[in-house]
């Protein structure tokens, strides 16, 4: 891993590449396509976030305790936001939010 | 002492070892850091899949060219952080340079964040601090449900730009090092330490952008 110093010319293909892909992402937000915006915002993101891993932070030639690392932080990122979720959208039996739909009296808060 | 052996703390047998250590450290670091922002990242989930509109109406309201171009100078701010790990690696003299080429940078992030943070308090968008409800009552959503998707606005963005500061702080130390010559290609840890710091700054930023400013327009 330390011989393999990343040329400067990769560093500015990679920064043209993410200049790209964040133009392309704030143009995508004013385009007609409903609910996607996010989802498709995110799938960006992720290509940009991974350019960046790769390249940038040279985990694209070796690093493999580095990829397990993130990887340990990611999949506890996905029980904390999945377990989070599950619990809020299965109990219905313990109260609604208070939204617009039925309070009128926080409304104008 | 030879120079190696002045850099080598002496629990590793290599430098070699000493620099994977010290990366691996810094990768532990970074994984917390993934979970401390997730529990932000988990609460907009929550709040967005109950508040949809809300979320929609604040996200409007948020300025997508100054944080597309905010977007831009920071992914730059990566490159020129890149270009210093790859001069301190190469023993350029240019180290100095790129490495105060990413606090200027930085600053000037951090400049236009003040823009929009003081458009935000002008506009009414600061809840608790100056807020007005009447903004969003035209537009038909909740204001108190507006109030959520900006107070994790400023929560994520107000994290990020603390994440920032002290960013500011560890290259100012490596800029007072570059200029008494710390830094070799055999021992350039500390740069290219700070450099994944920096870089993953820039990633949250990277999640920030579209989940808080492009959710719909």
């Amino acid at each position: 891993m330390q011989s393999s110093i990343p040329t400067v010319r990769s560093y500015f293909i990679v920064f043209g590449c993410l200049v790209l892909l964040t133009l392309l992402t704030s143009g995508i937000a004013f385009a007609p396509i409903g609910n996607l915006h996010t989802p498709i915002g995110l799938i960006i993101a992720v290509t940009k976030a991974f350019l960046v891993v790769c390249f940038f932070m040279h985990l694209v030639h070796g690093g493999k305790v580095s990829w397990v690392m993130i990887g340990a932080a990611l999949f506890m990122l996905f029980v904390m936001i999945y377990l989070t979720l599950a619990d809020y959208r299965t109990r219905p039996a313990m109260g609604k939010w208070e939204t617009a739909q039925n309070t009128n009296k926080t409304l104008n808060e | 002492l030879s120079t190696k052996q002045a850099y080598l703390a002496h629990q590793f047998d290599d430098l070699e070892q000493q620099r994977q250590v010290g990366l691996l450290g810094m990768w532990t670091f970074l994984a917390t850091e993934i979970l401390f922002f997730g529990g932000l990242f988990a609460a907009y989930t929550v709040y967005r899949s109950e508040f949809f509109a809300a979320f929609v109406a604040g996200s409007k309201d948020l300025d997508v060219n100054l944080g597309t171009i905010n977007t831009l100078v920071l992914i730059f701010s990566s490159l020129t952080m890149a270009l210093a790990v790859n001069a301190a690696q190469t023993g350029k003299r240019s180290l100095t340079s790129f490495l105060v080429a990413t606090i200027v940078l930085g600053a000037v992030f951090l400049g236009i964040k003040a823009v929009e943070w003081h458009h935000d308090y002008v506009e009414g968008m600061i809840p608790g601090i100056a807020w007005d409800p009447e903004r969003w009552q035209a537009e038909g959503v909740a204001p108190r449900e507006v109030k959520i998707f900006f107070l994790l606005y400023f929560c994520m963005t107000g994290l990020h730009a603390l994440h920032m500061l002290v960013g500011f702080g560890l290259l100012g130390y490596l800029v007072f090092g570059a200029r008494r010559r710390w830094f070799t290609p055999e021992y350039y840890n500390p740069v290219e330490i700070v450099g994944l710091y920096w870089h993953f700054v820039d990633i949250v930023w990277i999640f920030l952008f579209p989940l808080l400013y492009l959710i719909r327009h």
